[in-house]
């Protein structure tokens, strides 16, 4: 019998794939792929590690990113203002919210100089709110953002932060800061911990996938996986421990989704920045967060994989759209109409 | 409040339908080329100094230089060429050239290329039928204009998505495929204001205020919805044509519009396929 391994690519070995390489010369292409074409929306959320594919995006000529709200200097980089979102639970409730199918009962934290803080995205508005009227008016503009993000983008990417969660105990609701972080609800004792299980992530995951795909049927997930560390974990174990248990329940399920569903896929950004190639180079001083090295190689491998690095003629785009080449003018959108008989002013 | 809508044929939609929401405010428009006129080579002192103390812009061209200073609404403009593939505005180099329907520029797609390709006017006529659609790519467009449409609004915070879905379910809303019916706007203000100026809760009788707008677009321009491509969008259509009021609301058939467009094109001395887009498209449709 011959060795099965003989018929495999040199990328399925670690010797010719990493051992042999220089660090910033591995690249773990995905195999189960798509390219980006220059008509594609791209929105994201998640972790703080996405933060760094929003603005890598935004920054890129080849690619459209979706923006839904204006997003201040000093806010969360992101396609609306919702600010990280660790867990794929609390972007299942956002939807669930945008969508009118959930009313989160207590929102509204007041912090000691009085002012209220949006408990759901509490990094996005510094000032805070004055009163909790003027934050939900605020947070009722914001869900219709999340709503156009939802149907308008073509790529939805989602960078998973972590399992651990603290949750309201009266309807579930997942809050992305411990209560008394930022700020403090009027009842803590109705807030707990919880640190999801692989078949609860699997869960979520799935539901957003097929929500996604009922809102706006032709939209891929790119799922990636945050390598970010747990700044602390509230489990009971060694924070080191926390984090490789979240990491590698977040990972597993990205394959079972990618398995799962066709318009689901994975990039390996935790490979790339976690990898032991790098002989740890690529995080901080602080061991946690990411040094601009390690995103840079993120970044490259991220064009590598999705064709950005081609010119825009050689892009092989796939077939998501039935648009006929050439059909139509592009300049039909600024087409101002001349009939005679429109109405052309009004009050002057 | 003081709101100014500058946008194209849409202006006196959203104009009025700001007035009929928001009674207590002082809402104008003025569409775009004419407000361009009124700042610049006929200056308008009274839509001047509005525009400079007005608390709101609704635009679809927010990049426009005269709104530096406003705080906009941003819808951007309407168009949904699905049902209406064949139609296109011509235009060659700066010039438009005025259409059949003696408003606008609107061709026909078909009708300039078979002229193009030096076919007589009963082939052309002839060639209006569900192959040449097919072979042009007419009936493959709705999903990409779909998508094209709610992405458009979607980018300035507007879903449109439930509400594409009630109009595609009522047949043809539109004219043609730039100028919706009233309700289409309706809808699409709705959708602009929901969140910021209008509550959930009260979505359902600010829907019922902006029935009352007039349908403004009702008296210009028709281009029908080809028999065939209605056909697989289930609602019925007859090839008729017809001019706005202003030009006697005359309406034509399909003989007669392909013979008005041929005598058009004739008189047109530097007409060539640049001024058509899908002009290759359709030539090998029609060569078939």
């Amino acid at each position: 019998m011959s060795n099965p391994y003989a018929s495999k690519a040199p990328e399925h070995f670690w010797k010719s794939a990493v051992g042999t390489h220089a660090a910033e010369d591995v690249s773990p292409i995905a195999a189960r792929r798509f390219l980006l074409a220059p008509h594609d929306l791209i929105a994201t959320a998640g972790s703080c590690f996405a933060q760094h594919v929003a603005k890598h995006l935004k920054a890129h000529g080849r690619v459209r990113f979706l923006e839904t709200e204006d997003i201040g200097p000093n806010q969360p980089s992101f396609s609306a203002l919702y600010g990280n979102i660790y867990t794929m639970r609390q972007l299942l409730q956002l939807v669930e919210e945008a969508l009118g199918e959930r009313h989160p009962a207590d929102i509204a934290w007041r912090r000691p100089d009085g002012t209220c803080v949006d408990a759901l995205r509490p990094a996005i508005f510094a000032d805070g709110f004055p009163d909790a009227a003027s934050l939900h008016e605020a947070r009722r503009r914001h869900l219709a953002a999340v709503r156009a993000m939802l149907s308008g983008c073509t790529v939805f990417v989602f960078t998973l932060g972590l399992t651990e969660i603290w949750q309201s105990l009266r309807d579930g609701t997942v809050y992305p800061l411990a209560p008394g972080v930022a700020a403090s609800p009027s009842n803590p004792e109705d807030f707990g911990f919880r640190n999801l299980r692989y078949e609860e992530v699997l869960g979520d995951l799935a539901q957003f996938a097929a929500r996604l795909k009922a809102i706006n049927p032709g939209a891929r997930i790119l799922l990636t996986v945050s390598p970010v560390p747990l700044t602390a974990t509230y489990s009971e174990e060694h924070v080191l421990v926390a984090t490789t248990h979240s990491k590698s329940i977040l990972r597993a399920a990205c394959s079972a989704m990618t398995e799962k569903f066709e318009h689901v896929y994975y990039f390996p950004s935790y490979e790339i920045i976690t990898g032991n190639f790098s002989r740890g180079r690529y995080y901080d001083e602080n061991l946690r967060t990411i040094a601009p090295e390690g995103v840079a190689h993120v970044m490259r491998v991220f064009d590598q994989t999705y064709g950005l690095t081609q010119p825009v003629a050689d892009a092989d785009a796939p077939p998501r759209t039935a648009r006929p080449s050439r059909l139509f003018s592009d300049d039909d959108a600024d087409v101002l109409c001349d009939e005679a008989e429109i109405v052309k002013t009004i009050g002057f | 409040m003081k709101a100014l809508v500058v946008t194209n044929c849409a202006t006196a939609a959203y104009t009025s339908g700001l007035r009929a929401l928001f009674p207590d405010w002082e809402v104008k428009g003025a569409e775009l080329n004419t407000a361009r006129n009124w700042v610049g080579g006929e200056p308008n002192p009274s839509f001047i100094e509005f525009l400079a103390s007005t608390d709101l812009v609704l635009t679809a061209m927010p990049d426009e230089p005269m709104f530096a200073g406003n705080a906009k609404l941003v819808v951007p403009a309407f168009h949904f060429r699905a049902y209406h593939p064949d139609s296109f505005h011509l235009s060659c180099g700066d010039v438009a050239i005025q259409s059949v329907l003696k408003s606008g520029n609107l061709h026909s797609r078909i009708a300039a290329t078979a002229f193009l390709l030096g076919m007589s006017r009963n082939d052309a006529i002839a060639a209006f039928d569900a192959g040449t659609y097919e072979r042009t790519g007419y009936f493959a467009v709705f999903e990409a204009e779909k998508t094209e449409l709610l992405q458009r609004f979607a980018l300035h915070g507007i879903d449109l998505a439930a509400a594409f879905d009630r109009w595609t379910q009522t047949g043809n809303f539109l004219y043609t495929y730039n100028h919706p019916k009233a309700s289409i706007f309706s809808d699409v203000l709705l959708q602009a204001l929901k969140a910021r100026f209008i509550e959930s809760r009260q979505m359902a009788s600010a829907r019922a205020t902006l029935a009352t707008v007039p349908d403004y677009l009702e008296p210009s321009i028709r281009w029908p919805v080809y028999p065939e491509i209605a056909a697989l969008y289930r609602f019925d259509s007859e090839m008729v044509w017809r001019t706005g009021r202003d030009a006697g609301s005359v309406s034509m058939s399909l003989e007669d519009f392909v013979g008005r467009s041929f005598e058009v094109l004739q008189t047109l001395s530097d007409i060539s396929a640049d001024c058509i887009p899908g002009f290759a498209q359709c030539r090998d449709a029609l060569q078939d």
